[in-house]
């Protein structure tokens, strides 16, 4: 048998152990893709009017092309197509899955729009077992998977939502800022933040939708905000928001024999390397 | 060291179920997957405590904060600013709530309420509640007293533990302050100098101000007629107000008895070998 590799510290190598699955190897997946954004495509959703100030709304990916959704399709798609290289490295060993997946994005080189989209996990396998047809695939550590097998639990997908939403600065929100204007709410903002994220939360759903599953564990939630010059030429701004959701999807299964995961054991540890005592001990220290 | 495969228990979990279960899934209806920003840890302990989760759950507002003239060498409230801080906060929450009741949650746990700054401006602040939205297994009333879902910010270990304990979050309460510290005197700086002494008007404000915070959150947790409130935090924030205003704010889950007797598991003491 050859020797396997792995970037599992020794503690997620002996979770993995107690567990019944083996480390294999490390498998990668990566794609480089472009993202363009045709400034002058871009939908804000203001529609000016004759008398008054016009109205303004937030315009997602989910309403409508706002000129962002071929990125979001772009940026979906490259990460899946990582993700589908790294399954097939995992298939090409005869594993069952990986674990501590780590999922980075980075510009490549001087150019600012090509990204990199890398994903990094440990394939692992379990002896006498013929390997399935879609290894899993997760984000969870060594640790969080054994517990999680242990109750019976197995991870299934690494799911990822994105949603870019786009709201021109209306009158209503422009008066509000500044440092004398009213202590109140941003309704606009308040929009276009909740709607965008609303829009990567079912995005998130429909993608752990595509392999089934019975929940779905998120990992991070990100939400970047820019501002841009309205393309109207009214020397007017809008805001943008992208927002997103990425965590694996789990499935419940039935151990056979009494499904009986082992109760909790309460502890009370003994070191004095950390716990919420000693913290406020050393804080009044200090 | 035993081989993995051999001689385990025939109630622990075996890969082949596990991958036998892969095989099996179909695309599912989006709806019918639970979502929640549990860790794993926390998850199990929610599972084993008896609730199910049903959704991660969210609500924001975004406010302009802005500022409130106050007197240079007066120490006082800023009542609008108060106001402000804890109006956001309760829109972020009923929020949040509101989709939880639309899930026909029991209740919301681990639920994160934090105040964030973005590319909006300097004093426009997002004010943000997430947390998990969980049913309970039995048919228990786990509401509080006015049929709204309980709301705790407890981790799911700290929630699994008091559950254990007999008691039962009813809501996540918190009380704030936005106060301004007088600027000192002239004469009392310059009386002061070279002298190691206590300033009292600058303890004095600091006393007012959290009391004023956590007299707020108590109040909140009488109107649901809860026992006690568990895991408080008081934060001392500046935001963007320079030195002498700051917030203080208070917030913690008030708790109801679900039984007269209070006893845990005696813990089993545990020398970690490693550190």
């Amino acid at each position: 048998m050859d020797a396997w590799s792995s970037a599992l510290s020794v503690d997620e190598f002996a979770a993995i152990r107690s567990a019944g699955f083996e480390p294999v190897g490390q498998v990668m997946g990566t794609a480089v893709y472009r993202t363009s954004v045709l400034s002058q495509f871009v939908d804000c959703g203001y529609r000016p009017s004759l008398f008054g100030t016009g109205a303004a709304q937030t315009v997602t990916t989910a309403d409508g092309d706002n000129g962002y959704r071929g990125y979001v399709r772009g940026r979906t798609e490259m990460r899946r197509l990582a993700m589908d290289r790294m399954a097939q490295e995992c298939r090409a060993l005869g594993a069952c899955g990986v674990v501590a997946t780590r999922l980075t994005m980075g510009p490549l080189g001087e150019a600012g729009n090509v990204q990199e989209y890398r994903a990094i996990g440990t394939a692992v396998t379990a002896r006498g077992v013929t390997a399935p047809e879609h290894p899993f695939l997760s984000h969870l550590t060594g640790q969080e998977f054994a517990q999680l097998f242990a109750a019976g639990w197995i991870p299934v997908d690494l799911v990822l939502g994105i949603a870019v939403g786009i709201r021109h600065d209306d009158w209503a929100t422009r008066q509000m800022r500044g440092m004398f204007g009213a202590v109140q709410e941003v309704g606009g903002w308040t929009e276009l933040l909740s709607r965008t994220r609303a829009v990567a939360r079912a995005n998130f759903h429909h993608d752990a939708a595509r392999r089934g599953g019975d929940g779905l564990l998120v990992s991070r939630v990100n939400v970047r905000v820019w501002d841009r010059e309205c393309r109207r030429g009214n020397e007017q701004s809008d805001h943008g928001v992208e927002a997103m959701f990425l965590g694996t999807s789990i499935a419940a299964f039935h151990p056979t024999g009494a499904p009986s995961a082992p109760a909790p054991l309460t502890i009370m540890p003994l070191d004095r390397a950390s716990g919420p005592g000693t913290a406020r001990s050393t804080h009044v220290v200090t | 060291m035993s081989s993995p495969d051999s001689g385990q228990d025939p109630a622990v979990a075996l890969p082949e179920d596990a991958v036998k279960r892969l095989a099996q899934l179909r695309p599912g209806n989006p709806g019918a997957i639970f979502t929640s920003d549990l860790s794993v840890n926390e998850f199990l302990l929610v599972r084993e405590a008896g609730f199910r989760p049903l959704g991660l759950v969210l609500g924001s507002s975004i406010y302009h904060v802005g500022i409130q003239v106050g007197r240079w060498g007066k120490n006082q409230e800023l009542d609008q600013l108060s106001g402000a801080m804890y109006h956001a906060r309760e829109l972020a929450m009923s929020r949040m709530e509101a989709e939880a009741a639309s899930l026909g949650a029991d209740g919301v746990v681990a639920v994160r309420l934090e105040v964030e700054f973005r590319e909006f401006g300097t004093d426009i602040a997002e004010f943000i509640a997430i947390g998990t939205a969980v049913k309970a297994e039995d048919d228990g009333n786990w509401k509080d007293n006015r049929g709204r879902p309980f709301s705790s910010d407890l981790s799911g270990q700290d929630f699994w533990t008091l559950i254990r304990a007999g008691y039962a979050p009813l809501g996540l309460v918190m009380g704030t302050c936005v106060y301004h510290i007088a600027h000192r005197k002239m004469g009392s700086v310059l009386g002061s100098i070279g002298q190691n002494t206590e300033i009292p008007e600058f303890t004095q404000a600091l006393y007012d101000a959290r009391e004023l915070a956590m007299g707020r959150m108590q109040a909140e947790a009488q109107s649901l007629a809860a026992e006690g409130i568990v895991g408080v935090d008081l934060k001392q924030l500046h935001h963007m107000w320079g030195g002498h205003t700051m917030e203080f704010f208070a917030v913690g889950t008030a708790v109801r008895p679900l039984r007269a007797d209070h006893v845990i598991d005696r813990p089993q003491m545990v020398l970690s070998l490693n550190g």
